[in-house]
């Protein structure tokens, strides 16, 4: 069963090496962006808040991704966001209250 | 006496003389909101069912309420989920690289096209998320059926009833749990310890740091000894998990001396095994280990191993020392 479940390595590995490249990689496009259609304005603001939200956008799903790696929920997990994880013990603690409503309906019909 | 009777018990005069006669919602009017009581909060406060009552309030305001809170709440999870030093870095480059054309070489803006980037990182992301997304409702079902199998089994040891074996009269028929000759209150709280260790074994293994698939390591930098510590922190909470299962089985055989018969307790049996192959599942899930290997005469490799199958940490204890392997090579 375990092939199947597997997320690919490589797609991470590849992913995450060409995210940190592809914003130098790009350097000249948004240069462009700064020059504008004429190529007389100059406005480097421009050009750097387009390429940061680009590369925003970028990590913020990557991260979502890296995220969703992780299925559980860990004490001290600081490395990712924990937005998507299951709660392991929060489950397993109704489970626990369920056991302990059904002994104590199974004790009340004994005593009847 | 069932349970639902002892809930029953507590309202008799509404709920015995209504039960499952009064509708729970209008057909007709299937799908409209229903903005104060549904005719089923009655029969629910009936049966000392609890539930959300509706707030009387303006409902603009609640939505618009709802919608600013989620809204901030969206932008909260947004910011940790970026709060990384990936994102840092890589906001660094693109800047500093977008600054040295701008200064330097500004004859360089050129228009490119943006299908690289979606083949290189576009489809591999949104490939990753829906693959995750799927393991993870693969693992939410494994185990819910692991959890639901459990309480199955508790719930049958505390509600089947077996014939008596006690021979001064009193009821032909007795809980199987208080048929027990020696001591059935030490067999409850048996089962209550059992159960116990039991739960608590299942959340310090899921707790367990993975030791690979969510983070690539380099051997060569100390990355397959603390793979291997990780292996063995995790390995050891399932083993005490297993042990309890197996404890469950032997309990579940115990049954016989209270006289439950041998198919009922081969149903008992057979929950076991659900439990057991949903558990199984639900490892091989959690489970998988990648190393990437950097060595001399080695090509950088991506190693992925099943760890259900592994019974210390091949990854390091396979590893051939670079002597010997430069004599195989040598040799015919």
């Amino acid at each position: 069963m375990a092939h199947r479940y597997r997320t690919p390595q490589a797609f991470r590995a590849f992913t995450r090496v060409y995210l940190l490249l592809a914003g130098a990689l790009y350097g000249p496009y948004f240069v462009e962006l700064g020059l504008g259609h004429t190529g007389t304005e100059r406005n480097l603001w421009f050009a750097l808040l387009f390429a940061c939200c680009t590369q925003l956008i970028f990590c913020g799903l990557y991260r979502s991704m890296l995220s969703l790696e992780d299925l559980f929920a860990r004490r001290n997990s600081s490395m990712y966001a924990n937005v998507d994880v299951i709660k392991v013990p929060e489950m397993v603690e109704l489970i626990r209250q369920q056991l302990l409503e059904i002994e104590s309906k199974s004790l009340q019909e004994s005593t009847h | 006496m069932s349970i639902a009777f002892t809930v029953l018990d507590e309202k008799p005069s509404l709920a015995r003389s209504h039960a499952l006669t009064q509708p729970y919602c209008s057909l007709g009017r299937m799908g409209e909101l229903e903005r104060h009581d549904s005719p089923w909060t009655r029969v629910a406060t009936s049966h000392s069912v609890t539930y959300a009552p509706v707030r009387k309030s303006n409902a603009y305001v609640r939505a618009m309420n709802n919608y600013v809170v989620d809204l901030f709440a969206s932008i909260v999870a947004a910011a940790r989920v970026l709060c990384a030093f990936d994102v840092f870095l890589s906001l660094a480059f693109t800047t500093t690289s977008t600054c040295l054309y701008w200064f330097l070489d500004m004859d360089a803006a050129v228009n490119i096209s943006w299908t690289a980037v979606s083949f290189a990182i576009i489809i591999p992301i949104t490939s990753g998320i829906s693959l995750s997304f799927q393991r993870r409702e693969k693992a939410l079902a494994e185990l819910g059926m692991l959890l639901g199998h459990l309480t199955s089994i508790w719930s049958c040891a505390h509600s089947w009833l077996v014939p008596s074996t006690r021979k001064e009269g009193g009821p032909k028929l007795v809980l199987l749990l208080d048929n027990f000759v020696e001591a059935p209150e030490q067999k409850r709280e048996e089962l209550r310890t059992l159960f116990d260790a039991l739960l608590v074994a299942l959340i310090a293994y899921l707790d367990a740091e993975r030791w690979g698939r969510a983070r690539n390591t380099i051997r060569c930098i100390g990355g397959g000894v603390e793979q291997c510590e990780r292996m063995a922190i995790a390995h050891g909470s399932r083993m005490q998990f297993a042990g309890h299962m197996h404890r469950v089985r032997v309990l579940c055989q115990d049954f016989k001396r209270a006289g439950l018969d041998g198919g009922q307790c081969h149903r008992l049996d057979q929950y076991v095994t659900i439990a057991l192959a949903a558990y199984e599942r639900l490892c091989a899930i959690n489970e998988c280990v990648a190393l990437v290997q950097i060595e001399p005469l080695s090509v950088t490799a991506c190693k992925i191993h099943a760890s259900a199958s592994m019974r210390a940490c091949p990854p390091v204890c396979m590893r051939i020392p670079q002597p010997c392997l430069r004599r195989r090579i040598r040799e015919p």
